[in-house]
């Protein structure tokens, strides 16, 4: 059974049919790429499935419940945690006060017997601090734990943003552009972080990416959006081969000749050599 | 690139050697800060005993000032939201508390915690009605509200006097200005240990979180418009609590004060002393308070005790001739309304954070850290928070 399941989801804002629908799964344990150019809908669909938007048609079923009418807040109870592409981070706290404030549904007492400091509040606030900086050892972040958010570097702030959504303790993890403002190489150690975590924590993990080779390393099934619409799912390497997907990314008609070429800057360069040639 | 000397700082770097660069203040800095800690407590415990009760009653007010601001530094400086009809708040506080006493024959005591409920109860119904808009709107709305409260509120008869006013003694043991002046301090140690409580817990962060973005804290699983409601009965209750404070020590409420002018000051006191400072809110409020009394004690303070005549005593003295040739049009009573917008364009353009945000190098200093003139704590305000 898939912990998520988007069933035909559409959304139009004004003129623009961000949607249209677009089915997707998520089966237990599985990494699943989002993939498509610039304006695609990937991130219009994560919000869909977030909650953000309400879609115009579709059902999200999270774990076999129908989550559609559901707020935000309560997906996120049920174990939906999400990431942002210009990272979802408290930026006037530390990072450790981030995790901390993510852990909301794991605090266990009554707000107002956190105002007076009784009910044992303080005891679980002593709980949530230790499971924060456990988690950041986790992920090699421990050095960072006092440090404002605000002055840390993209890539890094990519790192304890996926820190953060991790302390929500989530098993449906959405994960935006996890490796933008990253190098090749850290990339490559951001696709070992992820396939650690779901063994880890047991997570289902969807993610939008750009990074081709960490798609193909750590996906185990790949969908390519392009004009809202579902072009071709399927595993990583088909995905990445199929013609469709390569005329989506380089911007031209899928005509026989293009599509028999594999990679992208060959088919550039002999298109090039013909033309002065001639 | 930083994710790899992150990690190999982790493996470097071990937890004595971090512990090790920890600040200890030596004895002379601990004498320091212990003498600036008595300096504060004499001037809070011990100086108002040598002033005149009238004096003392005005310290008193300075106190309750102090705790509207807080009221205020909640929803305007841990939510983002800024309430323009917060004097109704408090007025609405002062009546009941008035009307508890004098007309129900209930205690002071009761008083003030039907005062807290009633301001609770307010915010919930008109923030659990109007709090689906946000910033602009829901000044409007707030706005709105406090004219009406004034308009029509003040002047019902059984709670006011039919505009006439309601008479609020002060509690037997507390039956003297110095005595009630420990009071409302006592109240305002109450107030700061709540919001200090709430801030520590996961209802402050929550609130943190959604005003810096409300989508963020959804994702976290904070329900972000009950979270916001409750930061609003927060502080509607500290609100009807202050205007408790304020009848008993005027001992007589007149439905006149509450006016859209009021909440202006509120408004100005919370933001020139410092979003989320507590120490900045209640200075703030103190010195709005204390204003229209120092603006005609200073001058005279300098010219007749130590024979200065400055700048300010000239000032002063213009603005004297201006009260003597234009009666109630320059009065001490408009001060804060017109220094308070100066302060409030200086505290905009060079220190968003107001006075918190200076005064937080002392601060921590007091608090045993090291002395850093350009350490204004991680939480540092931003120029777009005031903007609400």
């Amino acid at each position: 059974m898939s912990v998520l399941d988007a069933q035909g989801l559409s959304i139009r804002f004004g003129g623009v049919q961000a949607n249209r629908d677009v089915s997707m799964k998520i089966g237990e344990w599985e990494i699943v790429g989002v993939i498509g150019p610039n304006g695609a809908g990937k991130t219009t669909l994560f919000n869909l499935i977030t909650g953000f938007y309400a879609p115009d048609s579709g059902r999200v079923r999270l774990k076999g419940v129908d989550v559609t009418d559901l707020p935000v807040h309560e997906r996120a109870a049920m174990g939906l945690g999400r990431t942002f592409q210009n990272v979802g981070l408290v930026k006037g706290a530390t990072v450790r006060e981030n995790l901390v404030t993510a852990q909301h549904l794991q605090a266990d007492y009554a707000t107002v017997s956190g105002m007076f400091g009784i009910g044992g509040s303080r005891a679980v606030e002593r709980e949530l601090r230790a499971k924060a900086d456990a988690l950041l050892d986790v992920l090699g972040l421990g050095d960072l734990r006092d440090t404002q958010v605000a002055g840390l570097p993209y890539g890094t702030l990519k790192r304890v943003e996926i820190a953060t959504v991790l302390a929500t303790d989530p098993e449906v993890l959405l994960l935006d552009e996890p490796s933008s403002g990253m190098g090749p190489e850290e990339a490559h150690q951001l696709g070992d972080t992820l396939l650690d975590l779901r063994r880890t924590f047991g997570l289902s993990i969807a993610m939008i990416e750009h990074h081709v080779p960490l798609v193909v390393r750590v996906c185990d099934y790949v969908y390519c959006l392009d004009f809202g619409e579902l072009l071709v799912e399927g595993l990583p390497d088909d995905v990445r081969r199929h013609p469709q997907v390569v005329a989506a990314y380089l911007g031209e008609d899928p005509e026989p000749e293009v599509v028999a070429m594999e990679a992208a800057p060959e088919s550039l360069v002999e298109n090039e050599s013909s033309g002065s040639g001639s | 690139m930083t994710l790899t000397h992150a990690t190999e700082a982790t493996a470097t770097t071990d937890a004595p050697s971090r512990r090790a660069q920890a600040f200890r203040p030596g004895v002379g800095g601990w004498i320091g800060r212990a003498v600036l800690w008595a300096a504060v407590a004499w001037l809070v415990l011990v100086f108002p005993l040598g002033r005149p009760g009238f004096e003392v009653q005005i310290y008193a007010t300075a106190v309750c000032y102090g705790m509207v601001a807080l009221s205020l530094n909640v929803l305007l400086g841990y939510v983002g939201q800024i309430s323009l009809g917060h004097q109704a708040f408090v007025g609405i506080g002062a009546f009941t508390s008035a009307y508890m006493m004098t007309v129900q024959g209930q205690s002071f005591w009761v008083g003030v915690v039907v005062a807290a409920l009633v301001g609770g109860g307010q915010a919930l119904i008109l923030g659990g009605t109007s709090l689906r808009i946000t910033g602009l709107y829901f000044a409007l709305v707030t706005l709105s509200y406090g004219l009406v409260a004034e308009q029509n509120v003040f002047q019902i008869q059984e709670l006011t006097g039919g505009g006439q006013g309601q008479p609020a003694p002060k509690p037997d043991l507390f039956d003297t200005d110095w005595r009630y002046y420990y009071l409302c301090l006592g109240f305002l140690a109450l107030v700061l240990y709540v919001d200090r409580r709430l801030m520590k817990s996961k209802g402050g962060r929550a609130l943190l979180a959604l005003r810096e973005n409300p989508r963020v804290a959804a994702t976290f699983g904070v329900n972000v418009r009950i979270a916001t409601l409750f930061a609003f009965v927060v502080s509607g209750a500290i609100a009807g609590l202050a205007g408790a404070l304020i009848a008993s020590n005027d001992t007589f409420v007149s439905p006149e004060v509450w006016n859209f002018q009021l909440a202006l000051v509120f408004v100005i006191m919370t933001v020139v002393g410092g979003l989320r400072s507590r120490a900045g809110a209640v200075i703030g409020g103190a010195f709005f308070a204390l204003l229209p009394f120092l603006i005609t004690k200073i001058p005279l303070l300098l010219r007749d005790v130590w024979g200065v005549r400055s700048v300010f005593n000239v000032i002063a003295e213009a603005w004297n001739w201006g009260s003597r040739k234009l009666p109630n049009e320059l009065t001490p009573e408009l001060a804060p309304l017109v220094l308070g917008p100066l302060l409030l364009l200086l505290t905009l353009t060079k220190t968003p954070g107001g006075i918190g945000q200076q005064i937080r190098p002392i601060q921590r200093w007091m608090f045993g850290k090291k002395f850093d003139l350009h350490d204004h704590g991680p939480k540092e305000v931003q120029i777009t928070d005031v903007r609400a």
